[in-house]
This record gives C-alpha cells, sequence and structure tokens, in this order.
C-alpha cells in the first residue's frame, strides 16, 4: 500500500516537472527475499548489517593495554553507555548495562549506517522505533510490578499535592506515563526522517540549479555533520531516557 | 560527552625518545612520528640529549591538557543540546499525542468534540509537567549549574490553595 501512496506521489511530482527532487521514495520498503510473511525487506538487511557491524566492532577490536583506533572506538562506546547507567541508575547499573549497551549500539549503527547513500535507514519508520520504545516501557512497567508489587501505582500519586489537585494530577501523571513510549519513538523516528529528506531535498537542489549547485552541495556537506551528530545524539538520548524509565521502575518514591 | 577521557597518559618524566614511542603510538603511527621527530631535530640541531629534549613530555603533557580543555566543542553544549531537543519533542510529543488519540476517540466513540476537548489540554499539561520534571532534574543541574533560567530546586509552594 506503501509503495502504491508513493508511486502516486511520484507521479503527482512527475506531472509537471521533471521526476528530481523524490525524498519520500528512500523510505519504500521492499522485498529483497520473498519468503512470504517472513521475507528479507531491505529494512530487515540493513538491521542485521547493523547488529552485525555492532557486533564485529566489538568481537573484532584487540584488547591492548594501548588501545588501537578500532579498540578506541569499541571503548569509547562502551564508556558512553557506562557513564549514563552508572549516573542514572546507581547501584542497578551493572544489571541492566548489556540492556542498555545494545539498545544504544544498535540505534547508533541503524542511524549512523543510514547515512550511507544507498542504503536503508531502519531507525526512520516509526513502527522499528516503537517496538523498541515498546519493549522498554512494557518491560520498565513489569519490572516495576516484580519490585514494587501494587506499590508501584504510587508512582502516578506524588507527594506534596493537596488533595484538591490530586486528581487532576494522577490523570496528568498517568497521561505522562503513557505517552512515554510515544514519546521515545517519535523523537527517534522524527528526527531521523526528517534529516533523512531534509538531504534528499537539498541534493535534487544541487540538480535543479546546474552551475549554481554548488551552492547546497556546500550545504550538504554541513548537512552532513549535523545528521551525524543527530544520529549520536538520538542513541544517546534513547539509552538515557531508558535508563530514567528503569529507575523511575526501581524508586518509586520521587 | 563523547570524550575520550582515558587514553592512557604514561607518565614522561623519564624519557627515552624510543620507549615513548612504544608506549603512547604504537603500529602504523610510529614511523611517521619519529620521522617527524627526526626531521625536527635535524632542523633545529637538536639531539634528543639535548636539554630542550628533557622537558619534552611535560610540555606534551600540558599542550594536550589545553588541547583538551579549549578545542572542539564543548561537551556540556552537546549535552545541552540534546537536553533542548528532549525538552521541545516532549511537550510537542504529549500534545500531538492526545490530540490525535481524542480525535481517533472520538470518531470511534461518536461523542464528537468533546473527547479531543478533554485530552488535548491534559497533553499539553502532561507535557509541561514533563518537561517541569526534566528542569529540576540532576542533569539539568549539571548542564545550567545553578545559573541557569530555572533554579535547580524549585519548592513546590506555588499550589496557592
Amino acid at each position: 500500500m506503501t509503495t502504491e501512496v508513493v508511486a502516486a506521489a511520484a507521479e503527482g511530482a512527475a506531472g509537471n516537472e521533471e521526476k528530481i527532487i523524490d525524498p519520500i521514495h528512500q523510505f519504500v520498503i521492499t522485498k529483497i527475499i520473498d519468503l512470504g510473511p517472513f521475507s528479507l525487506t531491505n529494512s530487515g538487511l540493513w538491521a542485521l548489517i547493523a547488529v552485525a557491524c555492532a557486533s564485529l566492532l566489538f568481537l573484532m577490536a584487540p584488547t591492548k593495554l594501548v588501545p588501537t583506533r578500532l579498540q578506541s572506538i569499541a571503548e569509547s562506546l562502551y564508556e558512553v553507555v557506562d557513564n549514563i547507567t552508572h549516573e542514572v541508575l546507581h547501584e542497578n547499573a551493572r544489571t541492566y548495562f548489556p540492556f542498555v549497551l545494545t539498545l544504544f549500539l544498535f540505534i547508533l549503527f541503524a542511524n549512523v549506517l543510514g547515512l550511507i547513500p544507498y542504503s536503508f535507514t531502519v531507525t526512520s519508520h516509526i513502527i522499528i522505533t516503537l517496538a523498541l520504545a515498546l519493549v522498554v516501557f512494557v518491560g520498565a512497567t513489569i519490572i516495576g510490578f516484580w519490585r514494587h508489587g501494587f506499590k508501584y501505582l504510587k508512582l502516578f500519586v506524588p507527594s506534596g499535592v493537596p488533595v484538591m489537585l490530586l486528581p487532576l494530577v494522577v490523570l496528568i501523571e498517568i497521561v505522562s506515563y503513557f505517552i512515554r513510549p510515544m514519546s521515545l519513538s517519535i523523537r527517534l523516528f522524527a528526527n531521523m526522517m526528517a534529516g533523512h529528506m531534509m538531504l534528499k531535498v537539498m541534493a535534487g537542489f544541487v540538480v535543479m540549479l546546474g552551475y549554481f549547485g554548488f551552492v547546497p552541495l556546500v550545504a550538504m556537506v554541513g548537512l552532513t555533520g549535523l545528521e551525524l551528530l543527530v544520529a549520536a545524539l538520538q542513541a544517546y538520548v534513547f539509552a538515557l531516557l531508558t535508563c530514567m524509565y528503569l529507575n523511575d521502575a526501581m524508586h518509586v518514591d520521587h | 560527552m563523547f570524550s575520550i577521557s582515558y587514553y592512557s597518559n604514561p607518565s614522561l618524566d623519564t624519557f627515552p625518545l624510543a620507549n615513548y614511542e612504544e608506549r603512547s603510538c604504537g603500529g602504523e603511527w610510529r614511523f611517521p612520528l619519529a620521522l617527524c621527530l627526526d626531521t625536527i631535530m635535524k632542523n633545529t640541531g637538536n639531539k634528543p640529549t639535548d636539554d630542550r629534549m628533557k622537558d619534552f613530555g611535560k610540555r606534551l603533557d600540558e599542550s594536550l591538557a589545553a588541547q583538551n580543555s579549549t578545542d572542539g566543542p564543548d561537551p556540556t553544549d552537546t549535552m545541552a543540546a540534546g537536553f533542548a531537543m528532549r525538552a521541545i519533542s516532549e511537550l510537542l510529543v504529549a500534545l500531538a499525542v492526545c490530540t490525535f488519540a481524542g480525535y481517533w476517540l472520538d470518531r470511534y466513540l461518536g461523542t464528537t468534540p468533546w473527547m479531543m476537548i478533554i485530552l488535548m489540554p491534559l497533553g499539553q499539561a502532561a507535557g509541561i509537567w514533563n518537561v517541569m520534571r526534566m528542569s529540576n532534574s540532576k542533569q539539568a543541574e549539571a548542564i545550567m549549574g545553578s545559573k541557569g533560567p530555572i533554579p535547580a530546586s524549585v519548592p513546590d509552594d506555588d499550589d496557592e490553595d
């Protein structure tokens, strides 16, 4: 269905002008190996590549006392997550470190690999980011109930609020709790999709402007750098918020 | 945020040149560095035993420390950018999700404007609530210090009942 919509949009664009700018086309999902419901799509392929790259980085990095460049990359990524978990989760950092590191690496590699021309950005589809966010959300909720039983519901009743305002505050707390997976997933997906569409539109300008195309070309260099920053930042924010939600599940009385 | 803070900092007080190369940059970097130092020494007429080379390690440490403190984007800036983006998305997403949820519920239940009217301000309130909580968090304190636009700890005395 998505393909039809995109094809229709492309036809509409091609009606009056030649088809140069088609920033949506990069998000189309195509089947590479058709196996019915278990088909390998380009999204699945790039997700596998992201997993493979992340695994290879940590498997191939040597463990010398004086790090090589590859080892430095692996160590700095490890240290970023180590810092987040220790700052936010304190005594539970060791328990949840592998989970957070896995999430962080997958999102980071999916984001960064998406910047390679002709690749596919796995995290630019909300179904992927929503699935990741729901894993965190449902997991944190289960951990909360497992640790505290029904006392976990105290999360919705902040202390020191006058009785008059309590129903409203509880309602707002419940809404803000259930919005968590939404904001977590929409933030990542929107950043990735908007950035990649902007890059494609800019690239279209390079062709359209002819001799003056160097102006958007120069801008593209800067934008690509910015996108690299956004890709890393979004992975960082996702990992950080995962830790915060897990911490909320640990300590109800905030 | 992504600073590499653990580069091993070998104390270079004792300075045999070859040893320093061995420890700080092994592998492929050894050759260019040695060549570079060699060229410098030839051009300046300094030998490794020259007293200019005696405090080389100390000067290298100093310049590295200076570089780390001034060069590149401030890690707090990057953290602040991430924090600001989070705050904005928190505000917008809460409002958008609640509005769409209200719209969808209305269409499903046939209660046309009412669910949307109830849920929209709730979403906005939840967004503002989350941003307020964020601004009181430890991270906000770390980024803004005590001189931020919002004091690090706002007492909950503004309920006015």
